[in-house]
């Protein structure tokens, strides 16, 4: 590796750092907070890597070049970084050739699992009892669900009300309802959690799994868990369905 | 292999998803997502590393840290071990200072304990253990302890033979030309070292994540050794950041406080991403014998601090 190409690694790196940051793309990946720092990194990668570039095309002008670009002896002042550094290409690559995308319902199968939010306190009551939302459903996220219905003073709150959720949908094989899904994420989408709601479908066609959906539902308080988690979800009605563009920020934050 | 990648590079990049459909499956999806995630996540803590490391080579004279470090590695342990908790940031960061400050004279031991001291124990990773247990002093209290008491440990068991592994492969700092010259090069040679490192690791856990399911873990379950062992293995496979990991720690009632403690206290100091990144900065024979003594003595930590307060 060539001080060339360190610096030209270093920017690369930088500039798809920035290009994460600066796009939607970051929501994909990084909780929101962790966007500026991913600016200013990017930023000082681009700016490190022309200086460096910046000396050694000076340094070879004057012909005082570095000893592993012009091939002196390498233990004088050996400072180049093992082939591995070459690596730090891949993202940029598997970003492009693969592309970017959320987490789909292949994640929430792989990671269904007896996890719980449950002790999370929320008040949806001032939430609900505050506004008449224009006449439309209230939405509200799927971990405000969990975490209403786990919540013994909460849970009335949601009896026999229509809410409005925006999920992914994931099929179980269960003919008459699906899994309304979205992931939490306490710092990168390398933490997530699914959080579900069984919704019941009642007839209607079942959506097509890993498409996003507005659901209006109803939740069935009765039978839904007191202490809801993967393999026990929240279950509810449906009143209605509508497919929607996956949202530009897909997950939900603890 | 340079013109290869500076020639192929733009053409991958023109090509804009013309392979996207290749690519049309859940699983390697997930593992674009989670590898990408991995590494976009750890990118600024290890920005931050690189600079305070670079910062250290150009700016400190070579001679004055080893001369204001403790002479004697046992009285340098505990100060490492503090100095780590003022460093905001995860433990990306504090694998290339680290490495900076070993090849500046500091003691090995000290260095080491500083390296697992930075992530487990500052103030970022504290506030949000409390958040995640909604201010259960007794878990935040633990993890401080047992996190301290892992580094202060290993650090110790270290000093007793003050050898790194192979040094050889701490690059040295660039040290000629300008200050910025000297500033920008040994940042820059940091970070694609450790960077190229940080992508094998990303690499590793995105591949075990999608591979294996995250049930066969949680099905153990319970308080025993099974339950111990499952988080222990479990926080070195995610290699959840440490800010983050009490969210999780907290979504897994059906392990005790104890194993859940031990699962807090091992993945800021080991796991895949940190060894891949260890082995990058210190080599790899120095990778394999301080991951697994470091993973040893984090388990054993945990399990006292848990029987005394948790």
């Amino acid at each position: 590796v060539s001080r060339l190409d360190l610096g030209g690694i270093t920017v690369v790196s930088g500039a798809f750092a920035l290009w994460v940051a600066l796009t939607d793309a970051v929501l994909l990946y990084l909780k929101p907070s962790m966007r500026p720092y991913l600016v200013v990194a990017g930023t000082v990668l681009v700016l490190t890597g022309i200086s460096v570039i910046g000396h050694e095309l000076i340094a070879r002008r004057r012909g005082t070049a570095d000893a592993s670009v012009d091939g002196q002896p390498a233990d004088e002042h050996r400072h180049e970084p093992s082939t591995v550094g070459w690596l730090l290409v891949v993202p940029l690559v598997v970003a492009v050739i693969v592309g970017t995308d959320p987490l789909g319902a292949f994640a929430a199968t792989r990671q269904v699992a007896n996890r719980t939010y449950a002790a999370d306190s929320i008040d949806l009551g001032a939430y609900l009892e505050a506004s008449s939302f224009g006449g439309q459903t209230p939405a509200l996220r799927v971990l405000d669900v969990v975490r209403g219905v786990s919540q013994a003073d909460q849970r009335p709150l949601l009896d026999g009300r229509t809410i409005r959720l925006i999920g992914l949908v994931v099929r179980d094989g269960e003919a008459d309802s699906f899994l309304l899904t979205r992931f939490v994420i306490g710092c990168c989408a390398g933490d997530a959690q699914p959080v579900q709601v069984r919704v019941r479908t009642n007839g209607t066609d079942l959506p097509e799994e890993d498409t996003w959906v507005q659901a209006d539902v109803i939740v069935d308080v009765e039978a839904s868990p007191t202490v809801p988690n993967g393999l026990d979800p929240v279950i509810a009605d449906l009143v209605s369905l509508e497919p929607v563009d996956a949202p530009s920020e897909p997950y939900e934050y603890p | 292999l340079s013109r290869v990648v500076w020639i192929y590079l733009p053409v991958v990049l023109l090509s804009h998803r013309a392979f996207a459909d290749l690519f049309d499956s859940g699983a390697v999806r997930n593992w674009a997502t989670i590898f990408l995630s991995v590494t976009l996540q750890a990118l600024p803590f290890l920005v931050l590393g690189v600079l305070v490391s670079a910062a250290l080579s150009a700016l400190v004279p070579p001679t004055w840290l080893a001369r204001i470090s403790p002479t004697r590695p046992l009285a340098a342990v505990p100060v490492a071990g503090l100095a780590g908790a003022l460093l905001p940031g995860c433990e990306c960061s504090s694998v290339p200072v680290a490495g900076r400050l070993v090849e500046r004279g500091v003691p090995p031991s000290a260095a080491l304990t500083f390296l697992l001291a930075a992530p487990a124990i500052n103030p970022v990773v504290i506030v949000s253990t409390a958040v995640a247990f909604r201010g259960d002093a007794s878990m935040v209290g633990a993890r401080f302890l047992a996190s301290l008491l892992t580094a202060v440990t290993v650090g110790a068991l270290w000093s007793r033979r003050q050898d790194i592994g192979d040094l050889r492969s701490l690059v040295p700092a660039h040290e000629h030309g300008t200050k910025l010259d000297a500033f920008t090069t040994t940042a820059s040679t940091d970070f694609v070292q450790a960077g190229g490192f940080l992508v094998l690791g990303a690499t590793i856990v995105a591949t075990l994540q999608t591979v294996v399911p995250s049930n066969v873990l949680d099905a153990v379950g319970g308080s025993g050794i099974a339950a111990v062992a499952a988080m222990a293995v479990l926080a070195v496979v995610l290699s959840i950041c440490s800010e983050a990991d009490a969210f999780v720690a907290v979504s897994l009632p059906q392990f005790s406080l104890t194993a859940r403690l031990v699962f807090l206290v091992v993945g800021p100091v080991v796991d895949i991403k940190l060894i891949a990144l260890q082995a990058g900065t210190f080599g790899r024979p120095f990778a394999s014998r301080f991951a697994p003594l470091t993973f040893v003595v984090a388990v054993a930590s945990a399990l006292l601090v848990g029987s005394v307060l948790l």
